[in-house]
């Protein structure tokens, strides 16, 4: 049995890759002997920082302009109170693990306020800290290497009575463990599928809603390669504000799910059989389906992931259950296993991210020898994570508008990558019922020196969702003290949102409007940065002298930056600064939300 | 016999009759003990003078509902816990979130939720002088290390204590500070957005250095293997290159993938007609070539065995593992984009 030393893992992480570095980490200590806590920041009972951790390891990534993952904000609130004394935990000892990416302003920001703050509350020294850097030669996993060694020795000097032998032949106990009731009848689901996923909804769960759809239309032309859904969702008594988001819960096409029932035959006899989960229960967002509902089909049609690409910590629970008894599955297992190893991280990077390869094809690869017993499913597969959309509509009690570009592409893999999300919202009818959650983004588009001050809206593609939100918010209210939308897609008549709408609004004079397309041969005026500079003397005045808000909203990647040091430029033209002093300016908008920005 | 203190909240000498019957129950319960009856502002104002370690109990009425109406100035409590003996008992309706004050001023808190002074002086490992009489912070004040300016708060361990030897003791002082520690992590979910005052989170980030970072093992591939891979926004042509070797790649497949239609015979209708029964696919779902026969050359013999197993550049990267000689199916399922 693993040593009980007092050690909790917590992690706070947006797309799921310092929770894979997580539990990466929950696993190989436990191959030392060492047993640990693993959650997210959130879930842990605070509480338990007190009582139970002796050693705390933060593992966390950086998302946006360096703010904290939602899935550990709350733990930050509550570490920011100012009435908490200065040595509340000095008797824990602590390390931390950022994920960041240096081609960013606040390169991991997230993790080091939170390593900052809990310093400040007495923690003392466990090992030291990285800041893993995906820009660097070595990666991440360079990072976690060099950490994860720093951390055993802290570790093995504190308790040195303990062997610290790492052993990975033995499969770990299960901490979760789904119980099928093999005897009793099957509960049919699949033909009800949409309607079973409404049943997370519930008087406990109070965080999502169900919503019906009203439309979902194709706004881009049918000859334009991208797809990009009107999604209309009619609900009642719903409440939001522009900047406001959209959770959606997407559901697995039971297609899918019935390709990996044929990769898992042993399964297929209890597929439709009610099904239980005990111990260790991963977190669902969104809540769970109705226990009624609840079969192996329904857990893998609406919770489980099987269209992501695999983890290092898949692989890392895989391996053990392959059949080595013969030659090819011996073969197979040390394949699987080399894939979890971290040293061979190229290996899997080639073999699953690149060719975007999903879970299922990994499973339907390796069919012949391998066999997941039903009762660690949980263990071994990831749970679905809600998807987050920026509302495209007026405060309205009964309406919610999105705009969601559908994801499908191609590698080297012959079959066509889809998102999970957009495949599941492609297949959504009018009136079928979703369920759905609003997530407050708290945006103020005030500024201390003006009443309503004009507004700079910067938005490529569908970016473009929460302006037209603020958009109609302000004209409903009048607050037209200057509406600038910079908008940019590629062709006019190809994928221009929304055109009508806002060339409407500009003929009205209710919004000054400034669409550039990257791909019109006439247009001078690519991108947004090039409108931006091109629009000068406006963008100076409006920023330097009305106290302007700029809003950025769109794809992560170079629009973001670009936008940014075309912003600084003009400050340095307009105002007659230099470019620290632009960048000093910069940085004040930012911190007084004068310089929103929003991007994924 | 002993002394008990019957400390009453100004609301509730209002109601002659309640008084009455308070009396009467304390009397009641402890026939042999001598009971005095103060109110509490009096005592809360300096307006009398409690003796020093006289009572054995101090019973606190109070109806009124909520904390905020049951609390108890920190110097109050500190004159309490003067004029209580050792092993004295604080009780009645005292403020449940006010725990940590108690424990400032030196008194345990036990199950009930009753505050008890320690048997001896000794135990008592955060001595906290009255303020009232002093007026100015004593010796015993808990130190605190300055660490940031935005650190406003106090310490809870004092580390100008004297240590004692005694394991039990700090067992007990061990015990307490876990208690006081706890009192700051609130049930309610309320109480995070409430009105709690939150440091500038981004003042943090001046705070941090860089010393006792991690330098990560340098990377270092034997091979020459190709390490990094392009980011999402690839401005160094590695995205390209990339694009440019799975486009060889595919043009590669798509033309041995011609020739093998050619002999996508009776062969494959038949192995299609019993997929279909089995997976149910449509019949545009599935298209079944047999191409192993003429297309595997190499000899490495890892082709068959699927991508996990084939070499960098192997023509067959991408498709499904097949057994040499046995017709493999791709499966279109789902390019109805």
């Amino acid at each position: 049995m693993p040593a009980q030393i007092g050690l909790t893992i917590l992690y706070g992480s947006e797309t799921g890759n310092a929770q894979d570095y997580a539990e990466l980490l929950n696993r190989r200590l436990k191959y030392y002997g060492i047993s640990s806590t693993l959650t997210s920041l959130n879930n842990y009972p605070l509480k338990n920082l007190i009582t139970k951790t002796k050693y705390l390891i933060i593992v966390c990534s950086t998302t946006g302009q360096g703010e904290l993952p939602r899935n550990a904000k709350k733990f930050m609130r509550f570490i920011l109170k100012k009435k908490l004394p200065d040595d509340l935990f000095n008797h824990i000892k602590l390390t931390t693990f950022g994920l960041g990416d240096s081609s960013y302003p606040k390169f991991n920001y997230a993790i080091k306020k939170i390593h900052a703050r809990l310093l400040q509350l007495g923690c003392g020294y466990l090992c030291e800290r990285a800041e893993a850097d995906e820009q660097s030669p070595e990666g991440s996993d360079g990072y976690y290497t060099s950490w994860e060694s720093a951390l055993i020795n802290g570790l093995k000097k504190d308790n040195p009575k303990l062997p610290f032998i790492y052993d990975d032949t033995q499969l770990l106990p299960a901490e979760c463990t789904v119980k099928v009731a093999t005897d009793r009848e099957d509960i049919l689901t699949r033909e009800f599928s949409k309607g079973i996923s409404c049943t997370r909804a519930s008087m406990e769960n109070s965080d999502v809603r169900v919503g019906k759809i009203y439309s979902n239309k194709r706004i881009t032309s049918t000859d334009h390669f991208q797809d990009v859904r009107h999604l209309i969702i009619q609900s009642d008594s719903l409440s939001f504000s522009p900047g406001d988001t959209v959770g959606l819960y997407p559901s697995n096409d039971e297609r899918d799910v019935d390709l990996l029932f044929e990769s898992q035959p042993h399964w297929i006899p209890y597929a439709d059989k009610p099904l239980s989960i005990e111990g260790n229960i991963p977190e669902f967002e969104g809540g769970v389906l109705d226990s009624k509902y609840m079969t192996l089909r329904s857990l893998f049609t609406h919770h489980i992931d099987i269209m992501s690409i695999p983890r290092r910590a898949f692989f890392m629970q895989i391996y053990h259950f392959v059949d080595s008894s013969t030659e090819d599955g011996q073969r197979e297992k040390d394949r699987l296993k080399e894939f979890s190893n971290i040293d061979e991280s190229e290996e899997l990077y080639n073999y699953a991210n690149r060719p975007r390869r999903s879970i299922l094809e990994v499973i339907s690869e390796f069919q012949n020898n391998l066999r997941i017993p039903m009762e660690r499913i949980l263990e071994v597969f990831p749970v679905i994570k809600p998807r987050l959309f920026s509302i495209a509509s007026r405060p309205d009690k009964n309406m919610v508008e999105l705009v969601i570009a559908v994801v499908e592409y191609k590698t080297i893999l012959r079959r066509v990558r889809r998102g999970l999300c957009t495949k599941w919202i492609k297949s959504l009818n009018v009136n079928d019922k979703i369920i759905f959650s609003l997530h407050k983004s708290n945006l103020v588009f005030e500024s201390e020196a003006t009443q309503d001050p004009p507004i700079i809206m910067i938005s490529p593609g569908t970016g473009v969702a929460p302006m037209k939100a603020l958009i109609e918010d302000s004209i409903d209210h009048n607050k037209t003290k200057g509406l600038y939308l910079f908008y940019g897609c590629r062709l006019k008549d190809k994928d221009f949102l929304f055109s009508e709408f806002f060339t409407r609004l500009s003929e009205e004079d209710k919004l000054h409007f400034f669409p550039c397309f990257s791909r019109e041969p006439d247009c001078k005026t690519k991108y947004v940065q090039h409108k931006l500079f091109s629009e000068r003397e406006l963008i100076g005045e409006l920023i330097l002298n009305q106290s302007a808000i700029v809003y950025v909203c769109g794809s992560n990647g170079s629009m973001p930056r670009e936008v940014r040091l075309t912003i600084i430029d003009i400050i340095v033209r307009q105002g007659g600064l230099n470019e620290s002093q632009a960048n000093a300016y910069l940085s004040s908008m930012e911190n007084n939300n004068r310089y929103i920005q929003e991007t994924w | 016999m002993g002394n008990i203190l019957l400390l009453l909240h100004p609301t509730v000498v209002t109601d002659e009759g309640f008084v009455t019957s308070i009396q009467q129950d304390i009397k009641q319960t402890y026939k042999d003990d001598e009971v005095t009856q103060h109110i509490i502002d009096r005592v809360a104002k300096g307006a009398l003078t409690l003796p020093e370690k006289h009572y054995n109990r101090v019973v606190y009425v109070n109806p009124n509902e909520g904390e905020h109406n049951r609390e108890i100035p920190a110097s109050t409590i500190s004159t309490i816990r003067s004029c209580l003996v050792d092993g004295g008992v604080f009780e009645g309706d005292l403020p449940k979130n006010q725990n940590l004050d108690a424990i400032m001023a030196g008194f345990l808190v036990n199950d009930e939720g009753n505050w008890i002074t320690p048997q001896s002086e000794a135990v008592v490992s955060i001595p906290l002088k009255s303020k009232k009489k002093e007026g100015t912070a004593s010796k015993g004040l808990p130190q605190f290390k300055k660490l940031s300016s935005a650190q406003t708060t106090v310490g809870l361990t004092d580390t100008s204590a004297p240590n004692t030897d005694d394991e039990n003791d700090d067992l007990n002082l061990k015990r307490k500070l876990q208690e006081t520690k706890l009192t700051y992590f609130s049930d309610s979910e309320e109480d995070l957005d409430g009105a709690d005052q939150i440091i500038e989170e981004d003042d943090l980030i001046s705070e941090v250095k860089g010393v006792d970072l991690i330098v990560p093992k340098k990377c270092e591939l034997p091979n020459g293997k190709r390490r990094r891979r392009a980011c999402k926004d690839c401005t160094c042509g590695l995205k390209e290159l990339e694009e440019a070797d799975e486009k060889k790649q595919r043009s590669l497949q798509d033309s041995l993938l011609g020739k093998m239609a050619a002999s996508a015979n009776e062969e494959a209708m038949k192995i299609e007609d019993r997929l279909k029964k089995s997976i149910k696919f449509a019949e545009e779902d599935l298209a079944e070539i047999d191409f192993t026969v003429e297309g595997k050359k190499g000899g490495c013999g890892s082709c068959a065995l699927g991508d996990a197993f084939r070499c960098d550049g192997c023509p067959y990267l991408g498709l499904p593992p097949f057994k040499p000689g046995e017709a493999v199916s791709i499966d279109n399922f789902g390019e109805d984009i």
